[in-house]
């Protein structure tokens, strides 16, 4: 069977194949091996290579979903597929065209369905944030900000951390303590490495002429984080406004638990010499 | 909200959330989460299709101890923005 078992976090997502070629194509993409972990849920993935080169790919997996568990679609049909909640497996049959090149990270959304998917079928109390995860003395910091915030930046001026991601990380919210947690997907920096840690505190990010971390309470920081945690929707689910809310429910959760801290900084690592002043 | 009626409901289907600090309001149909802070959630939670403007006004008076020239404008230029954004009916 050509399986590749993708580990999201602590969800194990099995990815089945219909060659050996596609397969070994995934490994190389998330750049490791497949998970040894058992697998929360299963999908069967065929490619299709019949795409109109017109066809416009759009930017959100997420808004273009139409349809239930039974049959939907997504990208106006670039993605085709079933889920059953029940038994754990489904069925995506995707237009090659969407895997490949800029399109990759779009297509990605996918695996971050499945991961709620499998988040939900495992009764996990996680969660994806749109950050950059870095464990520094032992400690895990998530970074968070809009494309162009400087979550790369983050990651690149980190020497001797442990990257998780500097796009996409998981955290746990299982007592007692708040985890982050690697996550596969791909951005810029392609040295991320496997690793857990409890969380330290959320970075909210901000480039400046200077380094300051500014402890943050109220609503809206926890506003801001929210838009940056990816919406609770799994393959079953379908897209509704809804979704927002309870991204905002996840972020005062988080907030519950964690400090809040604004970081301005500029393009030098010492940023790193205020972070190690954060109690905890 | 009817013309000349003066008794504002806050529209169906939306989604709010309580923090203790504040409401959250959001639109079925958007992303954008209003906040309402400061006396607002107290108005808010008043404007339920069953208090007119008056009567808001007169627990406002009771509950703040504020001058009911300057609340009424306040609360005036308030449900206007409600309903700009459209929050009410």
């Amino acid at each position: 069977m050509n399986e590749y078992r993708l580990r999201v976090g602590n969800a194990v997502i099995a990815l089945v194949f219909g060659s050996e070629r596609d397969r070994a194509a995934s490994a190389r993409y998330f750049s490791r091996p497949s998970d040894h972990g058992p697998a929360d849920i299963q999908l069967s993935i065929r490619f299709r290579d019949d795409a109109d080169e017109r066809m416009e790919v759009p930017s959100s997996l997420f808004r273009t979903k139409l349809g239930n568990a039974e049959r939907f679609s997504m990208a106006g049909g670039l993605i085709e597929g079933r889920y059953s909640p029940s038994s754990g497996e489904g069925e995506l049959s995707v237009q090659r065209l969407i895997t490949e090149g800029g399109y990759a990270r779009i297509y990605e959304q996918v695996f971050y369905q499945a991961y709620w998917s499998a988040v939900w079928r495992k009764g996990l109390d996680s969660l994806l944030l749109h950050s950059s995860g870095v464990i520094h003395n032992g400690r895990g910091y998530a970074f968070s900000g809009r494309s162009g915030a400087g979550k790369s930046t983050v990651a690149r001026l980190s020497p001797g951390a442990t990257i998780l991601n500097d796009e996409i990380t998981a955290i746990d919210l299982s007592e007692p303590s708040v985890m982050i947690m690697d996550t596969p997907f791909n951005a810029s920096f392609r040295g991320k490495k496997r690793g857990t840690a409890a969380l330290g505190g959320i970075l909210l990010l901000k480039q400046a002429p200077f380094h300051r971390l500014t402890r943050t309470t109220g609503l809206e920081p926890q506003k801001t984080l929210a838009r940056e945690i990816i919406p609770p929707m799994g393959l079953e689910t379908s897209f509704s406004p809804a979704r927002f809310m309870d991204m905002f429910d996840l972020s005062q959760r988080l907030f519950k638990r964690i400090p809040f801290y604004i970081m301005e900084f500029q393009q030098d690592p010492r940023f790193w010499d205020l972070i190690e002043t954060i109690g905890g | 909200m009817e013309p000349g009626k003066n008794v504002p409901r806050r529209r169906p289907h939306l989604l709010e959330r309580d923090t203790g600090e504040a409401i959250i309001v959001m639109a079925e149909t958007g992303h954008v989460l209003h906040t309402l802070e400061g006396t607002a959630p107290f108005i808010w939670r008043l404007i339920d299709g069953s208090h007119s403007i008056d009567m808001i006004l007169d627990r406002l008076q009771s509950e703040y101890a504020v001058d009911r020239s300057r609340a009424a404008d306040d609360l005036d230029i308030f449900i206007q923005q409600l309903a700009e954004k459209n929050m009410i009916e």
